[in-house]
């Protein structure tokens, strides 16, 4: 047990103790509950207003905001076009993101191990925007996929991925990809060989390996990843404004838009709460199953 | 050389109560060891006495001052940690002179010191190495000079020896003796392994459950336990049990005599018998005076200089007994033989 | 089987980095239209050059980013001692009042932020954006701290005060050399959290005054061309060589070697 501790636990030194810790942690929650807290509760204290505060005019309350949904009936289609987003982008990182994760912790080893961790993780920390960006060069008219299109069929019409559904998807998945495979990876490297050998011992194939012993196993992964992956999308307003455009429509680019065009600060805070309220159900859904699998996140 | 009082030391940790009225006196420039098994306090004990942490109650004295509230950057004392602690990002010379400067000696005197006693230590040329690139003998030795250079009060040292394997160890438990005895400091010395206790100190504390069961030099702890635990901590030991007359006690086995003095008679009373103080003799072999006692042999335990019998009493009480391989006696499985031994061996403990 | 998962992998790192190779392929192309076939040039670094709202908003990336990284480190290494050394009352939830600025979605903080500060006078610009990189810096300092302190020992101060350290000095002069290496990789973290960061920048900005990444979307907006993708690429080079550095000072993904 730390010293420091020890000695103050006689009452005497007590209140030095505590008062250095209060000292230590002010700085960094203050920081906090200015920057993030506070906020978030002016944010709720807006989403209850008529109309954004404009000085010198009385401030009106309501709680129509919060029945936005029943007032503005295709919010409905947004919300559920950002679910399918979400879901389609999860999905695919599901598909992409384990195998790859395994591969990574069974299939290599040593340097090169170190080496391709490090290059899946690397996109990851680069700016967002860029990647997005990047991606309309392959996808648009005259880009990269139209010119090796043409390469094979010559007489092709001009092919061009942007501004549709999937090229959302391409770019939500290339830039949430690495979070999948870094917890499914977590997951898999603490599969030991002996389970594998074990099971082989036991007659077990190949697909009967993966279903009942890999699968299993990286299942804390696979749910945390698609937590930390679904949360941002179905919030994202900057890759369906970029790769979706005109049909890039989204809960996150309405509530961008009340912010930075509509000035309906108000319905913006309610709209942002509502989501806010499906992401914390989310996380209190998904720590009781992760406690429940007995795994510490 | 000082020598270090405690008195009625206590703490607790929420209900739990770890040391309870510890006393003791360590005499000046000996070397004490704090014996018990896990749980018995006797780390904790240390640690109070170093500063490490604060007594709930009692006091502590060093050389008659009374240092229960110094705290422990100026208690000036020498701690031997279990796990060196040795700093990784100094090199051995910059962790041996660090509590020199701390005293404010600087330069050259400092540097000489700290070649004294890396030569006690045997470790002189190794100045510049750091920490990791030492095997853990010669981590042990640096932690040890670095203790020592200060000219503490008192030396602790908590468990230094249990990270090394036994010939190593044994090899350190002569070198801490020799440099105890050169530098004359005050040694308090914390271990749960009874021979290393016996073979290094002038006295040992026998602790249980936050007590201090025994204290006294290792020949008359040995010899003479004063608890059932202290006789089987210490050594092993077998326990008779009955009612007591005058000088032993009835047991159905017969009557077991002893050379102390009994108390009230007609009371429950347990007394010990150490191993290696039995014989076994033939039917009717004893000597006169001499304690007879028949069991039917279990088990024998041949280990090429001793052999280990054990056998059951006649109410199937389990006895020990410990022979020399002088001559290799035909003992068989099953046989019902006699032990003999002296009443003055037989030593009466409580429990 | 083996040969299966590395070719997996194989196509799965050329998904991760095609549009990256082109995007910084085409800066080098001479084509305004990003039409191929391929012409090396230079000639749109030049033309980045004399960006004057390119310019200033990668002069205010880095001017936050400094800032965040040595504000976050400073103020999260001392929460992070705090949380990691002694424990007391409160400290579970705490560390889970660290959860909010990485776990709620950066629209929704970022949204938050625009509309507290308007409310509060704090308004926008560099010094809001300031704040709100801080803010999102800290729990990611206070993890990593965190981390290195789990390999510090206890005892090591113990025995620095068994020869005659005080507390303070102790900490000086054995648990702050020791935390270096953890202290500077999340100055890196800190750094490139801040340098990458578009969200919150996008809320807290103000015409002519914003981040690079801001600036790049803008640009989008009204139009591709290619100095964009040279700015780019150098931006990614940039946060490529952080994070490797980070990468070498932390072992991730490797061994840990420390005891």
């Amino acid at each position: 047990m730390s010293l420091a501790s020890e000695v103050k636990t006689k009452g005497r030194r007590r209140p030095s103790a505590s008062w250095a810790t209060a000292a230590l942690l002010t700085p960094a929650y203050g920081w906090l509950t200015l920057a993030v807290f506070l906020p978030l509760c002016a944010m709720l204290f807006f989403s209850f207003l008529k109309r954004s505060p404009i000085p010198g005019r009385p401030l009106l309350f309501t709680i129509d905001n919060y029945l936005a949904f029943i007032k503005r009936p295709y919010l409905f289609d947004v919300a559920w076009r950002s679910i399918e987003i979400g879901l389609w982008t999860t999905g695919l990182c599901v598909l992409v993101g384990l195998p790859a994760a395994l591969a990574l912790a069974r299939a290599t080893s040593g340097r090169s191990k170190h080496i391709l961790f490090l290059l899946i993780i690397l996109p990851f920390w680069t700016n967002g925007l860029v990647r997005v960006f990047s991606w309309t060069m392959v996808l648009r008219e005259g880009g990269v996929l139209d010119f090796a299109l043409h390469l094979f069929m010559p007489s092709a019409p001009t092919f061009s991925l942007l501004y549709s559904f999937p090229a959302i998807i391409i770019g939500l998945v290339h830039a949430y990809l690495p979070y999948m495979v870094l917890t499914c990876y977590l997951s898999a490297s603490a599969i030991e060989d002996s389970y594998i050998e074990a099971a082989r011992s036991l007659g077990a194939r190949t697909p009967t390996v993966f279903w009942k012993i890999l699968l299993p196993l990286c299942l804390p992964g696979l749910i945390s990843g698609s937590i930390l992956i679904f949360v941002p999308v179905i919030g994202s307003f900057m890759e369906p404004r970029i790769l979706g455009g005109r049909i890039g429509v989204t809960m996150g680019t309405v509530i961008e838009d009340q912010f930075t065009a509509a000035f309906n600060w108000p319905l913006g805070a309610a709209l942002s709460f509502t989501m806010l309220a499906v992401v914390l159900l989310i996380f209190a859904a998904s720590s009781r199953v992760l406690a429940g699998r007995g795994t510490i996140q | 050389m000082i020598g270090i009082d405690i008195a009625s030391i206590g703490k607790g940790y929420g209900a739990l109560r770890v040391l309870d009225q510890v006393s003791a006196s360590f005499k000046a420039g000996e070397f004490t060891s704090l014996l018990g098994p896990s749980g018995s306090g006797k780390t904790t004990l240390l640690r109070i006495i170093g500063g490490f942490i604060e007594p709930d109650d009692g006091q502590i004295r060093f050389g008659g001052e009374d240092v229960t509230h110094v705290p422990l950057w100026r208690r000036k004392v020498g701690m031997v940690f279990q796990s060196y602690a040795l700093f990784p990002h100094m090199s051995v010379h910059d962790n041996v002179i660090f509590g020199l400067n701390r005293q404010g000696i600087k330069g050259e005197a400092a540097r000489k010191e700290v070649a004294r006693v890396l030569e006690m230590v045997h470790l002189t040329g190794f100045e510049q190495r750091k920490p990791k690139q030492l095997s853990g003998g010669q981590q042990q030795r640096v932690a040890l000079a670095r203790a020592i250079v200060t000219k503490p009060r008192v030396l602790l040292l908590d468990e230094p020896l249990s990270a090394l394997d036994r010939r190593l160890r044994q090899d350190m438990q002569i070198e801490l003796r020799r440099i105890q005895r050169e530098s004359g400091l005050t040694t308090i010395f914390v271990t749960h392994d009874q021979e290393e206790a016996l073979t290094l100190s002038d006295t040992v504390a026998i602790l249980d459950k936050g007590r201090i069961v025994q204290e006294g030099a290792p020949l008359d702890i040995y010899e003479r336990p004063r608890t059932r635990f202290a006789a089987s901590f210490l050594g092993d030991a077998n326990f008779f049990m009955g009612k007591s007359l005058a000088g032993g006690v009835m047991t159905p086995g017969g009557v077991i005599r002893t050379a102390d003095a009994m108390p009230a008679l007609g009371a429950l009373a347990t007394l010990a018998v150490r191993p290696e103080k039995m014989r076994l003799v033939p039917k009717g072999g004893a000597d006169p005076g001499e304690n007879i006692y028949t069991v039917t042999v279990r088990e024998i335990i041949y280990a090429g200089a001793v052999s280990t019998f054990i056998g059951e009493g006649a109410d199937g009480n389990q006895v020990k007994v410990l022979s020399q391989n002088r001559d290799i006696t035909d003992v068989e499985h099953g046989q019902s033989v006699e032990l003999a031994w002296s009443p003055a061996h037989t030593v009466l403990v409580v429990d | 089987m083996i040969a299966l998962g590395r070719a997996f992998l194989a196509a799965t790192i050329f998904f991760l980095y095609l549009p990256i190779v082109v995007m910084v392929a085409l800066a080098f192309n001479a084509s305004p239209l990003y039409t191929l076939p391929f012409q090396l040039t230079f000639h749109w670094f030049v033309v980045l050059a004399n960006n004057g709202p390119l310019l200033s908003a990668t002069y205010n990336s880095l001017l936050i980013a400094v800032a965040t990284s040595i504000l976050a480190t400073a103020v999260g290494t001392l929460a992070s001692l705090a949380l990691n050394r002694r424990s007391f009352r409160g400290q579970s939830l705490l560390k889970v009042l660290l959860l909010p600025p990485i776990a709620i979605p950066w629209l929704i903080t970022g949204t938050a932020m625009l509309v507290f500060f308007f409310w509060t006078g704090i308004g926008r610009g560099l010094h809001a954006m300031l704040i709100g990189h801080v803010a999102l810096a800290i729990p990611y300092v206070v993890l990593i701290i965190g981390t290195g302190m789990q390999t510090l020992r206890a005892d090591l101060e113990e025995a620095a005060m068994s020869m005659g350290s005080t507390p303070v000095h102790a900490f000086f002069a054995v648990t702050l050399p020791l935390l270096a290496p953890s202290i500077i990789a999340a100055l890196l973290f800190a750094f490139a959290v801040s340098l990458d960061q578009f969200v919150v920048s996008y809320f807290l900005a103000t015409p002519g005054v914003s981040t690079l990444p801001v600036e790049i979307y803008t640009s989008i907006r009204k139009g591709f061309t290619p100095e964009i993708n040279a700015i780019s690429a150098i931006f990614l080079a940039v946060s490529a060589i952080l994070v490797l550095i980070f990468a070498q000072l932390s072992n991730l993904g490797g061994n840990r070697d420390r005891h």
